[in-house]
């Protein structure tokens, strides 16, 4: 069996009183693919936040490469390797297309803390971010400011953030989030390239599962706030505790 | 390279007006003392806009840094006989220590934190600097700062020549990776730290910048105006860094500039008329930022790129 690169252990998340996640524990294996699916409120974004450093547990602990990272700052566990997206999308409005790649790109490197080298004397990370336009196909974009993209196109842009990162660990969370029926083929496909390239372990968290079952190696089932099964797509499917909770409960899109 | 050379011209035809302004207004006092307060405000502007236009935090206690450089220039030179250029070394030390402090104190929490300590620093100085009568000389303050140079012409060629130089300072900085990250921080701070960035660090950098050229025109400021007094330290002094920003637009470099200019200029003016001149800034403050909130280079600016957008309409 190979190492794996992350492990959740016994998370627990409470809001005041309410509890939100309970005792959530699973593993991703390095280079594999895992989808979170599970109806809204169910707690998978509070999942990412715990994992992605936003937010602290209250109780169990999260593992990154075998370290334990529960409640490190964001920074540094962008760092170590691991990167994520968000569903209510989170770029840099005023900012061009470009310039949100670039920004990305250039915050691994030591050019990071240059004080007075003009920032495009650094070709690689402008390199870059030119190759990733294409590969989250946003060609001729580049120019303009990121508020002023379709919501369909920020969605492509968030993902080609992750590319301009190039973590071993992404965690996507619902990447098609907002955008329309024709538009989300595109996105789903952008994410199929980032797998085969088989460089990156991937978490996604998508409601559309129609579109995700052949990508996944596994999906797991979160049901308010209980990982209620994580096994191989074709056993989630036929899992009654399953159907009953979600797939049997009409949310499937 | 396209923006340099459209901007080649302007820059070009300012540093001429800058150079010839001595022979126009002749050996007048009068008006080569408001070019070089021009000058000074200028810096104080563009430390300021480091913070608020460029980073997005917004500091109530940039008169501390203002204030540090005054009294520590005209001391150093009234009591202790210091050449006004080696009192630069101690003004940029001490504000480096106190950006530095200010920072690691407040910028980890909220930033309204940052906000609320800054103007309690910032007061602080104003106080000590009115009770310490026998150093500080009180409210009356300390007379007899000497210029520069004997003669105010010389004066104010080496004033314009540091402004000159800040300004090209900061335009490497601004667009160095370390600018970029402290746009990106002013644009999402959250996701900046996602995307691997220490933000606190950041923060702490641009703050020192700030702070170490707030206090040279606090420094410069003494031999201009020949006098230390509390009210440099004041919240006064944040306020016009603010107006100054404000009205001229933030985010650039050419705003603040703009701005001190204006202020500075019309608050002359104003002086003769009436000493509350602060408040006839504030009414046009608020109707800056009720009716053209990115300031005045902003508009002209804004104005290019409406023409830009019509045209490429009309190619498509
Ligand atoms: N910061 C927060 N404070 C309080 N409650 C929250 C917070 N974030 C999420 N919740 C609550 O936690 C539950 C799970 O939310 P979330 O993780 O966003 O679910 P999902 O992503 O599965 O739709 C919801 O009931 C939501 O209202
Ligand atoms: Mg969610």
């Amino acid at each position: 069996m190979s190492e794996s690169i992350l492990k959740v252990q016994n998370i627990g998340k409470s809001f005041g009183g309410t509890e939100v996640l309970r005792d959530v524990s699973f593993e991703l294996e390095r280079g594999k693919f895992k989808t979170i699916i599970g109806p809204n409120g169910a707690g998978k974004t509070t999942l990412f936040n715990i994992i992605s450093g936003v937010m602290k547990p209250t109780s169990g602990s999260v593992f990154f490469e075998g370290t334990d990272i529960t409640g490190m700052p964001t920074y540094k566990l962008a760092q170590m390797g691991l990167g994520r997206s968000f569903q209510v999308t989170n770029i840099f409005p005023r900012s061009t297309v470009i310039e949100n790649l670039r920004i990305v790109a250039q915050a691994k490197s030591n050019a990071k803390y240059q004080l007075f080298r003009h920032y495009t004397t650094y070709k690689d990370f402008l390199d870059l971010a030119d190759e990733i336009l294409v590969q989250v196909k946003l060609e001729g974009k580049g120019d303009r400011l990121a508020k002023d993209l379709t919501h369909a196109e920020q969605r492509k842009l968030e993902i080609g953030m992750q590319l301009a990162l190039n973590s071993k660990l992404i965690l996507f969370d619902e990447p098609t989030a907002g955008v329309s029926a024709e538009e989300c083929p595109a996105l789903i496909e952008v994410i199929r390239n980032i797998k085969r390239t088989g460089e990156h372990s991937i978490l996604l968290i998508e409601h559309k599962i129609g579109m995700i079952m052949d990508i996944s190696d596994t999906i797991a089932v979160l049901h308010n706030g209980v990982l209620i099964a994580d096994d191989e797509p074709e056993i989630i499917r036929k899992n009654k505790a399953v159907q009953d909770a979600y797939l049997g409960g009409g949310a499937i899109e | 390279m396209n923006n340099k050379s459209k901007l080649l011209v302007p820059v070009i035809v300012l540093i001429a007006i800058i150079i010839a302004y001595p022979f126009v207004v002749g050996q007048a006092g009068y008006y080569l003392s408001v070019a070089m307060k021009v000058l000074i405000m200028v810096i104080f502007a563009e430390s300021y806009n480091l913070l608020l236009g460029y980073t997005g935090i917004v500091s109530l206690g940039h008169a501390l840094f203002f204030g540090l450089g005054s009294y520590i220039s005209a001391i150093l030179m009234l009591r202790y006989h210091w050449n006004f250029w080696l009192t630069l070394i101690p003004t940029v030390v001490v504000c480096v220590l106190a950006a530095v402090a200010v920072g690691l104190l407040s910028l980890r929490v909220k930033a309204i934190y940052f906000t609320m300590l800054t103007l309690a620093l910032g007061q602080l100085l104003f106080v000590a600097a009115n009770k310490a009568y026998n150093f500080t000389g009180g409210e009356d303050g300390l007379p007899g700062v000497p210029g520069l140079f004997q003669s105010k012409t010389a004066s104010y060629y080496a004033i314009a020549a540091i402004t000159i130089a800040v300004i090209v300072l900061l335009r490497k900085f601004v667009s160095s990776p370390t600018g970029m990250v402290l746009q990106a921080i002013r644009e999402n701070e959250m996701r900046t730290k996602i995307i691997g960035y220490n933000v606190l660090n950041y923060k702490l950098i641009v703050l020192v910048l700030s702070g170490a050229l707030a206090g040279i025109a606090g420094s410069l400021y003494v031999t201009y105006s020949g006098i230390v007094y509390p009210a440099l330290a004041s919240s006064e002094r944040t306020m016009e860094a603010i107006f100054m920003c404000v009205i001229g637009g933030t985010g650039n470099l050419a705003g603040p500039a703009v701005g001190a200019f204006i202020v500075v200029v019309a608050s002359t003016i104003l002086n003769n008329f009436t000493n509350r001149w602060l408040l006839f800034f504030g009414i046009v403050f608020v109707v800056v930022i009720m009716f053209m909130p990115t300031g005045i280079t902003g508009i002209l600016s804004g104005r290019k790129k409406k023409e830009k957008d019509i045209e490429t309409e009309l190619v498509n």
